[in-house]
């Protein structure tokens, strides 16, 4: 899989200035990209693998009716609606689905509504107190194309806005991807953190012993790992069963880590990352959502890393559910306007009228497109999307269906075809309450991971939606 | 692991409830709460029953008998508690990111946060920081334990001083094998915080041994020390005991208890003292863990350990994320926020660690500590010197629940009432309301001429909103005449006078009512009731307790002696934290082979 994969310094380099003057770096990349499927003859015998990509729209795509959101008129070239307002000529690349119930939500009782329909969006099952009840959507498939040979990150989760998750005292958190029970997976904030994940950050490392070379730091590195596991090892067996678990959990990404050590390519270059390289992200790395820079830094470190195939499924989340992010000036919203006790940022918004809330969900809409923008520029030679985008489910939806936590009606955005598979540009609306679950179905089983097999998804899901094919 | 391990006693109560009364759970709106029913006669299985001494207790089946309602005022948090023989489960959890990089830096002198190799800070998820998502070792984390080891042990051994300091021998001699092995025990213990065994030992020289030293001699030492900072007895709260005869319960080794005592009250490693301390065996004996405690507080650096503690608690630490309109309170600023932070912990500290002070007196204080931002803001006469001690008398401020802090943390719109209600009952009362119902209505806007106090007494009309917020809109009431961020105003946004009368209603359950509502006029008896009910003085051990032991506790009971020390003490602060070192639940765990996995 190295083939296609750019140096990182190159990407770091390309992306930094293209994030500091605008240049349009994906353009530069898509050869490197373009010429992946369909440039040797066994290549060319290799489908393009269908990503997932969620983009979560939190605190509900409008405030207390879907009315804003549901555009007047089905099928073909529906009009757009006030939220969908910017999505103009993506229009045919989207589809707007209605209709849909978030069923496993109302299951979840007694706790914060923002956690447990977030917990629940992606497992499909109630969310208890304690974590989300199962593994989310994008371990699931990360596993599954992990297991079908696929080497690159299983999953990537990543949030735009730095601000702390806007929930209070008590509450559970409010998290849309779990590995397992116990283990939430934190979205990363920020850009410099983000690339690492992404594309590794070896290089800056090898020299901090002075002297050693990459292949006796491998091997010494992985000594250290040995007594660190032994000492695990050790502690297990003096400890009960719920915390050997969590124990368990820890030996594992230790595991991880140690793949990802001796994973290091003996001919790095041997010089650390420089203080230059750094501080241009530094600059990134600061501030909330009201950044756009940093939004967009996010927006296009995650379209990149699927592009480069260095991962198949990610999460981007605009701010944290129940969170009071703000949004950038040229949102035009008035960020501190009071939203009752909801706080004074997005879900204070989020809990006042439909009107006061549409240029909040306008703004995130817009920041969808740019992601939509992003992974149509990017070219896929020879395969039948014809585009990143094309050959990907990309869902835009919310934890809640409507900020006033009704969840009867949710409203969903899903551009892609899916290589093919569907058709888009479509408004289809289901019959009233229809499971979002077997929507979560149909995706599995358009993404099709080889060796991949879902009969029911979450506690509903026991029919793939009827997306209209092309 | 039984399952109250992670849930606090509520959730449980929650739990039951619902399951109790299923049918009514999906109701819209704000359900009538359902234990209004047990409180009449029909309890629901596992539903709180009320005991003798008219404190809720929480015991499964059993009798409902109605108990002699108290007259309001008296005080009815008196736990008809047996002792409890369980210390309660210490779970396993790692370092938070402040104990982490803290004892990086004691034990290398590299400070990781200068580093830049963490990867991102802690999120507080809960009411402390230290019971949040306590087991957050993510690839990503992990990966930043690794980098910032490395860079440790690489600057522990780059100059000859610092090679002096740390290792004190060569290893490149002769006897390189003993240097090493002299070097691994040493902090070994200090990064463990307990000895090393001789096969850790022996493992630690063999692993420094495997280093190449030809360009680097010192490589080995670094390898010990990158191998100890990534390990679980280092990153982790190893809490594993020794066992007592009954085998259900283990008494924590010294080394524990020296570890436990550190982290709550210098929020570090141990040092050399706290060691040798558990190796003398002086730990355990609680009388002089006590003791220890009481020492250490006696150090400015402990009090400024635990100022963690008041602030998370008291939401204040949020007050720096809050967002305020400047158009609407021009008097808004940075250093205004700045301001009302220090003005709440000089005072809460004050009667802290003050000599002779009640803490009980917290909330009818008649002095603060402010300066001339704050002056401004509460129409004072600012003091010679910023946050000089100023007298309240003959002012509008009353002791804590005056304060702008967690007033502004404590504010939004038309539901500042209901907001702040629901802080004095979850906070300074411990017994928060139950979490909101799905599907519940906004508040309707306010019409002309209609105070806000009347828009929340409309939605109080109705039955189903009542169940709650009966207990929580008339507390924030009280303080309807302190606007959004504190300051004092006698009408409000419509121009009509502010009604500051309430109603306080204590119970410890948020469902059954155990006194009759008593009326008050503004903060000044407000904080006056709030005391004498002594529910507070309760309130803040538990607090106490669920930050030092970072669990929520499973039994309310567990507390119990700590609550009667503080109250024997005149509540002195210091007397509290005494008292809670020495207790059970301090110095002993649950056996962990008793407990059971969860499916």
């Amino acid at each position: 899989m190295n083939r296609n994969r750019l140096s990182r310094r190159t990407v770091l380099r390309g992306f930094g200035a293209s994030a500091c003057i605008g240049l349009p770096l994906l353009e530069a990349m898509i050869d490197g990209r373009g010429n992946w499927y369909g440039a040797t003859s066994a290549q060319a015998a290799t489908p393009a693998p269908v990503r997932f990509m969620f983009f979560h729209i939190p605190n509900g795509m409008s405030a207390t009716s879907l009315e804003p959101f549901t555009p007047k008129g089905t099928g073909k070239g529906y009009p757009l609606s006030p939220t969908l307002r910017d999505l103009t000529d993506f229009r045919d690349k989207v589809n707007v689905l209605t209709g849909l119930r978030h069923t496993a939500y109302h299951l979840s009782p007694g706790m914060d509504e923002h956690a447990k329909c977030t917990g629940s969006l992606l497992t499909g099952f109630p969310v208890t107190l304690e974590t989300a009840s199962g593994r989310t959507l994008d371990h699931q498939l990360g596993d599954a194309w992990a297991a079908a040979g696929y080497t690159g990150k299983p999953t990537l989760n990543a949030i735009c806005d730095a601000s702390k998750p806007g929930i209070g005292a008590d509450k559970p958190p409010i998290f849309n991807s779990w590995g397992a029970k116990f283990q939430r997976t934190a979205p990363i904030f920020d850009p410099f953190t983000y690339f690492k994940e992404i594309f590794g950050a070896d290089a800056g490392l090898t020299t901090m012993v002075p002297g050693n070379t990459v292949g006796q730091r491998q091997s010494s590195r992985k000594a250290v790992l040995d007594f660190v596991k032994a000492d695990a090892e050790a502690l297990k067996a003096k400890l009960g069963s719920a915390d050997r678990l969590r124990l368990d959990l820890h030996l594992t990404r230790i595991q991880e880590l140690e793949q990802e050590v001796l994973a290091v390519p003996n001919d790095l270059p041997s010089t650390a990352r420089t203080q230059a390289e750094r501080d241009e992200y530094e600059a990134l790395t600061a501030g909330p959502a009201t950044n756009e820079v940093r939004v967009k830094a996010m927006v296009k470190l995650t379209a990149l890393a699927l592009q480069l195939d260095l991962s198949r499924v990610a999460i981007l989340q605009y701010g944290w559910p129940f969170g009071n992010y703000v949004l950038p000036a040229e949102a035009g919203v008035m960020n501190k306007q009071g939203g009752g006790g909801n706080g004074d940022g997005d879900h204070g918004a989020s809990h006042m009228t439909d009107d006061a809330y549409l240029p909040w969900v306008q703004y995130k809409v817009k920041t969808f497109r740019y992601l939509l923008e992003l992974m149509d520029a990017a070219e896929e030679v020879g395969t039948p999307g014809g585009t990143l985008l094309g050959n990907s489910v990309t869902l835009g939806t919310s934890d809640v269906g409507l900020g006033s936590h009704n969840t009867e009606r949710h409203g969903v955005m899903l551009a892609g075809t899916a290589g093919g598979k569907i058709a888009t540009g479509m408004h289809q609306e289901f019959a009233d309450k229809t499971p979002i679950n077997n929507l979560m179905l149909k995706l599995v089983e358009l993404i099709a991971v080889p060796g991949m097999t879902m009969p029911m998804f979450g506690i509903d899901g026991t029919s793939p939606l009827a997306l209209a094919t092309p | 692991m039984p399952s109250d391990q992670w849930f606090p006693r509520r959730t449980f109560l929650l739990g039951a409830v619902l399951f109790g009364t299923a049918l009514f759970t999906f109701a819209a709106g704000c359900n009538e709460p359902p234990a209004d029913s047990a409180a009449a006669g029909g309890a629901a299985p596992g539903a709180p029953v009320t005991g003798a001494g008219g404190e809720a207790t929480f015991g499964g089946a059993g009798p409902t008998t109605p108990s002699p309602q108290p007259t309001a005022g008296t005080t009815v948090t008196e736990e008809t508690c047996a002792p409890v023989a369980d210390p309660g489960p210490a779970v396993l959890r790692s370092l938070t990111r402040a104990e982490y990089v803290k004892s990086v830096a004691a034990l290398t002198g590299v400070d990781p946060e200068a580093s830049g190799l963490l990867p991102q800070p802690d999120r507080q998820i809960t009411t402390f920081q230290r019971t949040s998502e306590n087991f957050s070792l993510e690839t990503r984390a992990v990966r930043g334990y690794l980098d910032v080891a490395e860079a440790a042990a690489t600057k522990m051994f780059e100059t000859p001083e610092s090679r002096s300091k740390y290792l004190g021998c060569e290893p490149t001699l002769a006897d390189g094998a003993a240097c090493l092995s002299q070097f691994a025990a040493r902090f070994g213990r200090q990064a463990f915080r307990r000895p090393l065994d001789a096969t850790e030992t022996a493992n630690l020289v063999a692993l420094a041994q495997s280093a190449a030293v030809d360009v680097n001699p010192y490589a080995g030492a670094a390898l010990i020390v990158e191998a100890l900072l990534q390990s679980p007895s280092f990153l982790m709260h190893v809490e594993v005991g020794r066992p007592e005869a009954p085998g259900l319960r283990r008494a924590l080794t010294g080394f524990e208890r020296a570890s436990r005592l550190s982290y709550l009250l210098l929020g570090t490693t141990p040092n050399e003292q706290l060691l040798a301390a558990a190796e003398s065996g002086m730990l355990d004996d609680p009388a002089q863990v006590e003791q220890l405690a009481l020492t250490l507080l006696e150090d400015e650096g402990a009090r400024a350990s635990l100022r963690p503690f008041f602030q998370q608690w008291l939401g204040i630490s949020s007050l720096k994320d809050a967002a305020v309109n400047v158009q609407q309170y021009p008097l808004w600023s940075d250093s205004l926020r700045a301001s009302m932070t220090e003005e709440t912990t000089r005072l809460v500290e004050d009667f802290a660690w003050t000599p002779g002070r009640s803490f009980a007196d917290l909330l009818t204080a008649k002095h603060s500590y402010i300066d001339s931002n704050l002056a401004k803001l509460y129409g004072m006469t600012p003091p010679a010197a910023d946050f000089a001690q100023v007298s309240l008398e003959g002012t509008k401020r009353f002791g804590l629940l005056t304060q702008a802090s967690w007033l502004t943390v404590m504010s939004g719109g038309a539901v500042t009432p209901i907001r702040r209600g629901k802080f004095i009952r979850s906070s300074l009362l411990c017994a928060p309301p139950i979490p909101l119902p799905p599907n519940v209505p906004e508040l309707e806007p306010t019409k002309p001429g209609q105070s806000e106090r009347e828009v929340l007494e409309h939605h109080r009309s109705s039955p189903a909103c009542a169940g709650c917020h009966e207990y929580l809109d008339p507390l924030g009431f009280g303080l309807a005449r302190y606007d959004g961020i504190g300051a004092y105003r006698e009408v409000d946004a419509q121009g009509l006078t502010i009604d500051e009368s309430g109603e306080f209603a204590y119970d410890s359950n948020p469902n059954v009512r155990l006194v009759p509502a008593e009326a008050f006029v503004g903060p000044g008896e407000l904080s006056q009731l709030l005391t004498q009910t002594s529910a507070f003085q309760a309130c803040v051990v538990e607090k106490l307790f669920e930050y030092a032991l970072a669990r929520p506790e499973p039994n309310r009971c567990i507390s119990q002696p700590v609550k009667r020390a503080f109250a024997d003490s005149g509540y002195a602060f210091r007397s509290a934290l005494g008292a809670l070192v020495r207790a059970d639940a301090f110095l002993y765990r649950r056996d962990p082979l008793q407990e059971v996995a969860q499916p």
